[in-house]
């Protein structure tokens, strides 16, 4: 193989002066980055380096920091560094461009365009810590149909749920850290379409368990020992294409998970195949229902694409008691960055536009609306509760929690904070005694955050907020934007 | 008192070795100094391979076969209930290293000495192998001490 | 309660705290023959190196003795009065005890050779001994030690650090035959020689000569301006023999470290301990080994019932540098021995079946501590295991097994469903 034609992504600077030699960096670089010769010297070799940062924070001397390699090519506004680097890389290897976790790009963020109202003289504001404020959310249908009576929910202390990752993509003690945090919160975790590890068979009563296009792992059991079933149609980073774990990705107990044999590829196809319809889904649901006696509530996950309002429509029409919309900043654990980078549409516009259109057609109360994909910090939760959102999904902010630094290489296994990896020695590198107590954390704070905003706008229960947009206004939005989001500018 | 090491979180980083090495013999747990000015000895050892490792610590026993062994009485067990050297009364004849199941005792070369984990007794605070594991690997169990 | 312990070493020091362990109030009397107090027999050798720095050389101070409230008495005890309970010392003095503990420890072995006794031969067990030893010495003598024994051992390589000339004589075919085994021996034998001792096996000292001449059965002479005797030690038990308890090789004691006499224990160089791997009662002279009987018995003295189920042969000592590990012992058996040999380093397994009997490790103390509880706990490891960890035996490759099975590692706070 020729010498490539790209510099390397990254630069390790190593302070000699602050270096000891002791080796850390080598022991914990799962990509060879690092290297201590006989002679006790260190190397890096920076074209291995995928700035997963690692390195630099176990270093006990602080000796190490890692740039973007410092060459730029000469200054042009299409042809962009990253554009000309994947072209480099495309035309070495022939093949798609991998890529994890989400979108990246600079496209309009909306969470950053809309504003948050606040009580002054008219009407008061409300003390958190004197008043109690009400967090807790049920999802589910809520519509009184006649002789059916109560439909079956799920009760969460706070609006925000973990979302699916699947046992495979990520490590088993990713899911026992968010397994054990939602179980302390009181909230749900979601397995992902990777069937439930037996060490978390405890923590199924707290688990949202999924059924995808591969139906890995499902059996009676599995659908009994969950909190609700989510049917999982698309997802947000990946619209229109399925799943592919590497087989040797399918290690002996991702097999046994997923029921399927070990060192396989595990290909979870674009459709479903037996789901072409909306009529079809309504049989599918209604299967898993009858399945379960009627006892837990069925959850359908689409990704938001361009005619999502119709779909939501049909989706809720076809008996889900739960639609899940997944926006176009949602994560992966890999994914073709084309596909990734150009597919679907913000959640904030989709959700506003679902939210008005099962009002319209009368159907809202028939499904609480989880929403997702790139959901960042608790304004952007309580954002999307008065667009519309009954609760919201995390899952790139709850790896984040776990330690993940954002380098985007999931795809490759050997995460070194062992957080997408299935590889025993990486795995142990998450104690998810830390990563629960992490993700609780992170979510305690945010409960706080939350309860201030609503307090501050005068509210003290979060169903009071829901869907009401009065409470939001845009700032640097278009006059179509404004009325798609259904939210008045700023100063009207 | 002990620390306990979890072998299932042990990433084998070696960074309590660096730690305890430096916050001994009168560096202060300032590691760059310690390791830029001398050659700090570590007191516990990290063992195995980087599928299944862990920091050998001292188990700092009730009943400690290296203290009842001691020809010098150099190893002592302080009132908290630390075994730690006297090492103005060491005289390395290794009879501790050989009674101790754990491995844990063990010579110290240089200064033809036995080195051990004395918990950090003489700085403040939890001993610097706890605080420094990335992964809580290592922690600080409390027991209580028979008064005897 | 009223506890009386002949002797001031290590087993004495042991039932000390184990008396205290369990009885606070109880009074407890030290009969201290030697009027030395409380010190350690094994670093009489360091004395002799370094006099100015091991002046002190006591294993538990007298804080320790009046923080326990125990009364010394400076005396010889002359006799044990069973039926009235009482010691009868040299002095007179009429010492009543409802517990007695005999730890007289031993004497060291005197050949029966004629014209033993001149001023430069000496024997080489108390502080008196290297006190005297130390007075007499001077740099460029020439110094014969008959016995590689540890003690012998020791002495040699004070003398030599003292600038003596040294040489060791022993009666066996190689050296530290109780605890090499021919092969390692050769190893050491070598580095000690290198170093610059002169080791001679397979003499037998048969007479002094005038003019410090030394004669040997072989016919060799050797000058000698120093000749010192290391030739083991027998138990001091002639109290026990006087009283009527029984004593074999050494004091008979049960597994509650009682004598015959169910007031009198014994405890130390002293008693007769089962090997635990020969199931044999030997003489064992060691100093981890007299501290646990000491405890066990102040236990038992204190009227707790903990049984003593015997111990194993083990061995640390640092000769001239080297370091030399041993533990276990060999019956008839056939057993698998298995060798490593690095530079100076030296390791040998004996292996019966999946259990270890005996190792030795020339400059290899890291590893000592798991072997010797492999041995004593009685692990069971598979010979291959013991095979892989021979290809590079560390600390890293000892067996999983032994790990697992030691056991007693406390797990806390793991992650639960």
């Amino acid at each position: 193989m020729a010498r490539s034609i790209m510099t390397p992504a990254f630069k390790i600077e190593r302070d000699e002066d602050r270096c000891i030699q002791c080796g850390v960096c080598v022991r914990q670089c799962a990509n060879d980055v690092h290297h201590q010769d006989e002679d006790g010297w260190m190397w890096v070799d920076d074209e291995k380096c995928v700035a997963c940062q690692r390195c630099a924070v176990l270093c006990p001397t602080r000796a190490l920091s890692i740039k973007e390699y410092p060459i730029d090519f000469r200054s042009n506004q299409h042809w962009t560094s990253p554009t000309i680097r994947e072209i480099y890389a495309q035309a070495e290897s022939g093949g798609v461009l991998l890529t994890g976790m989400g979108n990246p790009r600079s496209y309009k963020n909306f969470f950053d365009h809309l504003l948050l109202n606040a009580s002054q003289v008219t009407n008061p504001s409300i003390d958190p810590l004197r008043e109690p404020m009400e967090l807790t959310t049920y999802l589910g249908n809520k519509s009184q149909n006649g002789s059916e009576g109560e439909k079956p929910q799920l009760e969460l202390d706070i609006p925000i749920m973990f979302s699916a990752m699947s046992f495979g993509s990520v490590s088993i003690n990713v899911q026992k850290s968010l397994a054990a945090a939602a179980r302390e919160l009181g909230t749900f975790w979601n397995t992902g379409e990777g069937g439930l590890h037996s060490d978390l068979l405890g923590y199924g009563k707290g688990a949202i368990v999924q059924i995808a296009s591969g139906r890995f792992g499902v059996h009676p059991d599995y659908l009994e020992n969950s909190a609700a079933i989510e049917i999982k149609i698309g997802q947000g980073a990946k619209p229109g294409i399925g799943g592919h774990l590497p087989g040797e990705k399918v290690s002996q107990e991702v097999s046994r998970a997923r029921m399927i044999p070990a060192w396989s590829d595990a290909i979870s196809p674009a459709p479903h195949h037996d789901i072409y319809s909306i009529e079809d889904l309504a049989q599918l649901i209604e299967t898993l229902k009858v399945a379960t006696r009627y006892r837990k509530p069925i959850a359908v996950k689409v990704a938001a694409v361009h005619n999502i309002s119709a779909i939501a429509s049909g989706v809720v029409r076809a008996g889900a008691d739960i639609l899940v919309i997944d926006g176009f900043r949602g994560g992966t654990g890999a994914a073709p960055m084309r596909i990734r980078d150009n597919v679907g549409i913000p959640i904030e516009m989709a959700l506003a536009q679902v939210d008005s259109r099962l009002r319209d057609e009368g159907i809202r109360s028939q499904a609480s609306l989880v929403v997702t994909g790139g959901i960042r910090n608790s304004a952007d939760v309580l954002k999307s509760i008065a667009l519309g959102a009954d609760a919201v999904y995390i899952a790139t902010a709850a790896l984040l929690a776990l330690g993940c630094h954002m380098c985007q290489m999931c795809f490759t296994g050997k995460c070194n904070w062992g957080i997408a990896t299935t590889r025993a020695d990486l795995t142990k590198r998450l104690n998810p005694i830390i990563g629960s107590r992490h993700a609780i954390n992170l979510l305690t704070a945010w409960s706080h955050e939350i309860k201030e905003m609503m307090g501050g706008m005068g509210i003290n229960a979060v169903e009071s907020l829901r869907g009401n947009r009065l409470m939001l206004r845009g700032i640097g939005l278009t006059r179509e934007e404004l009325d798609l989001l259904g939210v008045k500018p700023a100063g009207e | 008192m002990k620390v306990v090491a979890l072998p299932e979180y042990c990433l084998g980083c070696g960074l309590c070795e660096i730690y305890c090495a430096a916050q001994h013999d009168g560096w202060n747990g300032n590691v760059l100094k310690a390791f830029k000015k001398g050659k700090p000895v570590n007191r516990s050892q990290l063992m195995g391979s980087s599928q299944w490792c862990w920091l050998n610590t001292c188990m700092h026993c009730t009943d400690a076969p290296c203290v009842n062994g001691c020809i010098s009485g150099a190893m002592q067990r302080d009132p908290d209930g630390t075994v730690y050297v006297d090492t103005e009364r060491c005289v390395g004849c290794f009879t501790c290293v050989m009674l101790c199941p754990y491995g844990h005792v063990r010579p110290w070369q240089e200064k033809h000495q036995v080195i051990k984990c004395d918990l950090c007794r003489d700085q403040k605070g939890i001993p610097a192998c706890v605080a420094n594991c990335p992964n809580g690997a290592l922690q600080l169990l409390v027991e209580e001490v028979d008064a005897g | 309660m009223r506890y009386v312990i002949i002797g001031s070493c290590i087993a004495a020091m042991g039932a000390v705290e184990g008396i205290r362990s369990i009885d606070k109030k109880g009074l407890i009397t030290i009969i201290d023959g030697e009027q030395r107090g409380a010190y350690t027999r094994p670093l009489i050798s360091y004395f002799l190196a370094k006099p100015y720095k091991f002046k002190d050389i006591r294993y538990r101070s007298p804080e320790f003795l009046a923080a326990n409230g125990v009364e010394v008495i400076n005396a010889m005890a002359e006799q044990i009065n069973r039926t009235d309970k009482q010691v009868v010392l040299n002095d007179g003095q009429i010492i009543p005890y409802d517990h007695l503990l005999i730890a007289t420890g031993a004497y060291p072995v005197m050949p029966d050779i004629a014209g033993i006794e001149k001023s430069w031969i000496k024997t080489f067990y108390t502080q008196a001994d290297a006190e005297s030893l130390n007075a007499l010495l001077a740099e460029g003598q020439e110094a014969v030690i008959i016995g590689s024994g540890l003690i012998g051992m020791k002495a040699a390589e004070a003398l030599w650090q003292r600038g003596l000339k040294v040489s060791i004589v022993e009666k066996d075919a190689y050296m530290l035959p109780r605890v090499l085994s021919s092969g390692s021996a050769v190893i050491l034998n070598s580095l000690i020689n290198g170093a610059g001792i002169n080791i001679r096996c397979a003499e037998e000292l048969t007479a002094v000569l005038p003019d410090h001449q030394l004669e040997f059965a072989s016919g060799m002479k050797l000058h000698a301006d120093l000749l010192i005797l290391a030739l083991g030690t027998r138990p001091r038990s002639e109290l026990a023999v006087a009283c009527g308890i029984k004593v074999n090789k050494g004091i008979v004691v049960n597994n509650y470290l009682q004598t015959s006499d169910e007031n009198i224990f014994a405890a130390g160089d002293v008693i007769e301990t089962r090997n635990i791997l020969t199931g044999e009662n030997e003489i064992m002279a060691l100093l981890p080994q007299a501290h646990k009987e000491g405890f066990l018995a102040g236990c038992n003295m204190a009227g707790h019932k903990i049984a003593y189920t015997g111990g194993i042969f083990q061995n640390s000592v640092n000769i001239m540098g080297v370091s030399i590990c041993s533990a276990g012992s060999l019956s008839d058996a056939a057993y698998t021995s298995l060798i490593w040999k690095q530079d100076e380093k030296y390791l040998e397994l004996f292996l019966d079946g999946s259990y270890l009997y005996k190792y030795t490790a020339i400059n290899l103390p890291e590893l000592s501590g798991p072997l010797t509880a492999a041995i004593e706990r009685r692990i069971m490891i598979e010979e291959t295991a013991w095979r892989t960890f021979m290809a590079a035996p560390s600390l890293s490759t000892i067996p999983p097994a032994y790990w697992h099975k030691i056991g007693d590692i406390p797990r806390a706070n793991t992650w639960n469903q």
